[in-house]
């Protein structure tokens, strides 16, 4: 088979660790280690981590010394020669054995290419491939280990496993009509209608974890709304403040709000700067919601913490807030915060029967987020187990597929009767290829094949 | 010891058995304008029925209307000659009704030898072919006495006749279905061209007396009031008023089931004697019993074998016990106490090829002008046969003509989607056509193969003008009155709400198309007879069809949206030099069809039969055209 060419990149982070890892794959693979790298602990072989000395392949100089594993393929990752030499980590030499591998002809790897190749050389199921790369761009712990599981193959299993409860209903109504004349199954239309119901409901649940799945990878835009002096910037500073080391200013996608990224438990929360609050004390501060109300209203999702002032009666703006807050319940999730409490509460909390209960704080402490974190993770992951057991929907593509599964479903259901069995059964096929990306002729043999394993049937 | 050569004659095409598949292959090609010889080794067994006593069924009928439709002839001799008709899964849903006749096998086989005696063109010769060879482009076809035609293209469609041996119990001995002689000499001869043959196995149940069934025991299964035919040739009028024969049902139970359990080291099946590979939605009894130990009792059907005959088929009991042990198995069942065997029921094995090597012309990949068809490829069933000898006969000739092949694509028919899967994917069993194969089952129904089949009758000539003609008015009212029920809106009023609330309905409250009434399930066409005076008058069948198309209407919107999907695909293009060979997260199967065809888009990738989804996310990764 022609190869692919020969790629490189370092597999560890940047920065400083003990060791460094470079990987390489690709056809040639062997021919640049020998042009880079000196084997001392005996021949170079497959599978065999050897010690040996890096050089430069150009100056002859020597980079670094450590450990070169070489893996013949098709039995490595990617199913291509690879390699992966382990040295000594820091900046410096991490580079100059990167730089020495690309001079002996590699090129470099672009984000996700190992997985690619891998991926496109048969080694990893689609799903396994996009959960790797998750992981890759995992920006939170709760984000890394969700990606791992879906590199395990956990959706995977969880798709493969509804798909055969589906076949398996399918093949129970097909053989009804295959073999009309055979007194085959005593079929229980209540239990295949349960048996039907349940798959439906898995898939909701699968559907519902996917806001889950992105509020941990993708963040939830997280606006603070409020009158003046109600304590947004206080807020806004303390929720940032210890963080503020670790967050990087991502500027937004739309308009020119600014986005700040913050770890609110396994939530990623994508807290938006309003109405410039950020641009310093000097500007009279507004109410925040002529700049974001086309935000809040257009889009979907995301987190409102709305401020009142726990102090003072409330005031025409915050009345008005209120009115336009009750509008976004539906699509938002919206936590009013009652700010001050410190001082002697005169604001007339029914006002916000509407709403959840309301949070309480007092800024002039440092306060204790980690109740209001708590109930931001309540409303985003509804299904614990499924987050643990990686049963998450990761990306679109996924999503989108479950999605035309459960709309081909839902529709089955509604021709459940005698007179609709073959619509019925057509778009429980339709739900089977989906979930399996299968096309129809693999559907229809594989309810044949459950049919003559479960069924006796034939002359 | 070897005959003496002699050349006969030369010809375009010659068919090698006179069974389902064989009479259709060589029809198509004579009615086409090909000379064509057909050779069967015995002149009595024309188009024979060693099993079933039956044509049609599920899927099957659905082949059979299809045949009818391309000009094929099955359809016509089993209306001919039917003794009972049924629309099987009348019930449940019209993309899945499946008509299925028991036929009168005596006269088939007349009616059939009859049809190819009088076609121009056609010779039938009763002779054992023992060598195809190949010379350059041509082919000769050796007969046992030493005969020789040359001939274009040669269609094989042996059966179950190559190096056949019929086994029953302990004894096993050299035999085609029904006893007649075997064909031996021909495998080798096929596998001295290239050929791989492999091994199938097959079997059938006793024929017993009918006066020594006791009747009152079993219970009476009647044909249709008003029954259904195959063929649009067909004089409907004189097919109804035909008298309907009975056929019975009885079971096994937990006697019979001991029985076959006692004897089971006796089963060749079980003891090791027959290794190949029998059908699983066929089994043996002794299979039924083993397989599902669970089940008390297993269903068996009493079919007449034709009206002057007292022969009675036992479905269900098929099997290759020893004689002594089919007799207890017989009498320890209901109504059949004392019954009198006529034909002992055998297993057959045989020698069959692996589909894997045709094209979807049904035409030898490596052995251009040779074609295979029937259970020869590998498949079960009259109807199978019959499908594909059609398919092999247009095929043949169109080649020898210079016409355009015959290719049905899975979306176009149940002949399309039984040929894709036969040469697609093969099969490691003998294939039969089944309805949960189809996964394009809402569009492919039997209702409108006269009008999906119509474009190929018509490409070929293989059907009267007359009968085009009348086809093509029949299509004109039928669009017609689906328009008519589209645009056509009611009023609520009291009536029409009384109407719909006596077939249990809900009553509506605004204007109300004719169509959307019809989709409701608990409504039909006719139910809304009197809510729909600019009605036209229709006959029956274009009633029931209108009923049909507008209540799948949805399912074939939905399609369409599929197909403007497939159109963005079609703009992703393909590079011609794309070496696919080297993607390894192809599948092996999409490999070799896209190194052979070399699509230019995605979405002509896709449509490649063998490609899947899968594969077509590996090439666009690939591409990074995601």
């Amino acid at each position: 088979m022609p190869g692919l060419e020969p790629i490189a990149a370092v597999g560890t982070p940047f920065g400083k660790g003990a060791l460094c890892v470079v990987r390489l794959s690709g056809e040639g693979v062997l021919e640049i280690i020998e042009r880079v790298f000196e084997a001392k602990s005996g021949k170079l072989r497959d599978r065999v981590a050897t010690y040996g000395i890096l050089r430069d392949p150009v100056t002859g100089e020597t980079i670094d010394d450590g450990i070169l594993t070489f893996y013949k393929g098709p039995r490595s990752y990617t199913g291509e020669d690879s390699a992966e030499f382990t040295g000594h980590g820091g900046i410096v030499v991490t580079h100059a054995a990167l730089k020495a591998f690309l001079d002996a002809g590699a090129r470099m790897a672009k984000p996700g290419e190992f997985s690619q190749r891998a991926f496109l050389a048969g080694k990893l199921s689609l799903l396994r491939a996009e959960g790797i790369v998750d992981l890759i761009d995992a920006k939170t712990d709760a984000a890394a280990r969700l990606a791992r599981r879906a590199a395990d193959g956990s959706l995977e299993r969880k798709l493969e496993s509804i798909a055969q409860t589906l076949t398996a209903l399918c093949a129970e109504l097909c053989v009804l009509i295959d073999y009309p004349d055979q007194s085959l199954s005593d079929l229980d239309e209540g239990a295949l209608r349960a048996r039907m119901n349940d798959c439906a409901e898995q898939l909701d649940r699968l559907l519902s974890t996917f806001s889950a799945s992105r509020a941990v990878t993708e963040g939830v835009k997280t606006y603070l709304v409020g009158r003046p002096n109600v304590g947004k910037s206080s807020l806004f500073n303390a929720l940032l403040g210890e963080e503020r080391a670790i967050v990087t200013e991502i500027p937004g996608t739309t308009r020119d709000l600014l986005e700040y990224p913050l770890c609110a438990g396994r939530l990623l929360l994508r807290l938006t700067d309003t109405a410039g609050l950020r641009r310093g004390a000097d500007k009279v501060e507004q109410i925040g919601i002529d700049r974001v109300r086309d935000a809040l209203t257009g889009e979907e999702g995301g987190i409102v913490l709305a401020l009142f002032d726990a102090s003072l009666p409330a005031q025409a703006e915050d009345l008005e807030l209120i009115a336009f807050l009750q509008n976004l319940r539906d699509h938002k999730t919206v936590i009013p915060v009652l700010t001050k409490t410190d001082l002697p509460e005169r604001f007339d909390e029914t006002l916000l029967a509407g709403f959840t209960k309301p949070e309480r704080m007092s800024l002039l402490e440092r306060p204790d987020f980690s109740e209001l974190f708590a109930r931001l993770e309540r409303a985003y992951i509804e299904d614990e187990n499924a987050l643990l057991r990686g049963e998450v929907l990761m990306n679109l593509r996924q999503y989108d597929c479950v999605r035309r599964a459960k709309a081909a479903m839902d529709e089955s259901k509604l021709h459940f009767t005698e007179a609709e069995n073959d619509v019925c059964v057509t778009l429980l096929e339709e739900a089977i290829g989906e979930l399996r990306e299968a096309d129809g002729r693999e559907v229809g043999e594989a309810v044949a094949q459950e049919i003559f394993k479960r069924f006796c049937v034939g002359k | 010891m070897d005959a003496t050569r002699f050349s006969v004659c030369r010809a375009q095409i010659a068919v090698i058995g006179a069974g389902h598949a064989g009479i259709e292959a060589a029809l198509a090609a004579a009615r086409m304008g090909c000379e064509t010889l057909l050779f069967t080794m015995n002149l009595d067994a024309v188009g024979n029925m060693p099993c079933n006593p039956a044509i049609g069924g599920t899927g099957k009928g659905h082949l059979v209307y299809e045949i009818d439709a391309l000009g094929g002839e099955m359809g016509r001799a089993a209306d001919k000659v039917c003794l009972q008709s049924r629309m099987l899964n009348s019930s449940r849903g019209a993309a899945v009704r499946s008509l299925r006749q028991q036929s009168d096998r005596a006269a088939y086989r007349n009616y059939m030898k009859s049809v190819l005696e009088t076609q121009t063109g056609l010779t039938l010769v009763q002779a054992e072919i023992v060598a195809v060879e190949r010379k350059e482009e041509l082919y000769t076809v050796v007969t046992r006495f030493g005969a020789e035609y040359e001939v274009d293209a040669v269609i094989v469609a042996a059966g179950t006749y190559l190096k056949a041996d019929i086994v029953v119990g302990d004894v096993s001995y050299e035999a085609g279905p029904d006893h007649m002689l075997p064909a031996n000499e021909l495998s080798a001869s096929l596998a001295a061209l290239g050929v791989s043959l492999r091994r199938f196995k097959t079997g059938t149940p006793p024929r017993i007396h009918a006066d020594s069934i006791d009747y009152q025991k079993c219970e009476l299964q009647t044909g249709d009031e008003d029954p259904f035919c195959f063929s649009s040739d067909t004089e409907k009028e004189e097919f109804r008023l035909r008298p309907g024969y009975r056929c019975y049902v009885t079971y096994t139970n937990e006697q019979t089931h001991r029985i076959i359990r006692d004897n089971i080291s006796r089963s060749p099946l079980y003891s090791g004697k027959i290794h190949s590979i029998g059908p699983r939605y066929c089994p043996s009894i002794e299979d039924k019993i083993m397989r599902f130990p669970d089940k008390d009792r297993h269903q068996l059907f009493l079919e007449p074998m034709g009206a002057n005959t007292k022969e009675v088929y036992v479905q269900g009991l098929s099997s290759s016990l020893p004689e002594d042990v089919q007799l207890k198995v017989l009498h320890s069942i209901a109504g059949l106490e004392n019954a009198r065997v006529m034909r002992t029921a055998y297993a057959i094995e045989y020698d069959c090829i692996d589909p894997l090597q045709l094209r979807h012309t049904l035409e030898f990949r490596s052995l251009p002008g040779l074609y295979g068809a029937g259970q020869f490829n590998g498949t079960s069933g009259y109807e199978e046969a019959a499908c594909q000898g059609l398919v092999a006969g247009i095929n043949a000739a169109a080649k020898i003509l210079g016409k355009e092949e015959l290719i049905l694509s899975r979306d176009s028919s149940y002949i399309g989607i039984l040929i894709d899967d036969l040469v697609t994917k093969g099969t490691n069993e003998p294939y039969r056509m089944m309805t949960s194969r189809c996964e394009y089952r809402l569009s492919l129904r039997q209702d409108n193969a006269d009008r999906r089949m119509m474009p190929y009758a018509k490409r070929y000539g293989l059907l009267s003008g007359k009968r085009i003609e009348r086809k093509e008015e029949l299509f004109r009212l039928l669009d017609a009155e689906v328009a008519r029920v589209e645009k056509t809106y009611l009023s609520p009023s009291p009536e029409l709400n009384a109407l719909l609330v006596s077939h249990g309905c809900a009553p509506v409250k605004s204007g109300v198309s004719v169509a959307e009434l019809i989709r409701r399930p608990e409504l039909g066409y006719e139910d809304l007879k009197t809510a729909d005076p600019t009605r036209p008058k229709l006959d029956r069948e274009i009633r029931a069809r209108v009923e049909i198309e507008v209540k799948y209407a949805g399912y074939i919107k939905r399609s369409l949206s599929q197909a403007q999907a497939q159109k963005k695909l079609d703009d992703k293009r393909l590079p011609e030099d794309l070496d696919y060979e080297s993607i390894r997260g192809l599948r092996l199967e999409a490999r070799a069809k896209l190194s052979a065809q070399k699509p230019r888009s995605i979405g002509e990738a896709s449509r490649i039969s063998g490609v899947s989804p899968a594969d077509i996310t590996v090439l666009c990764v690939y591409l990074n055209l995601l």
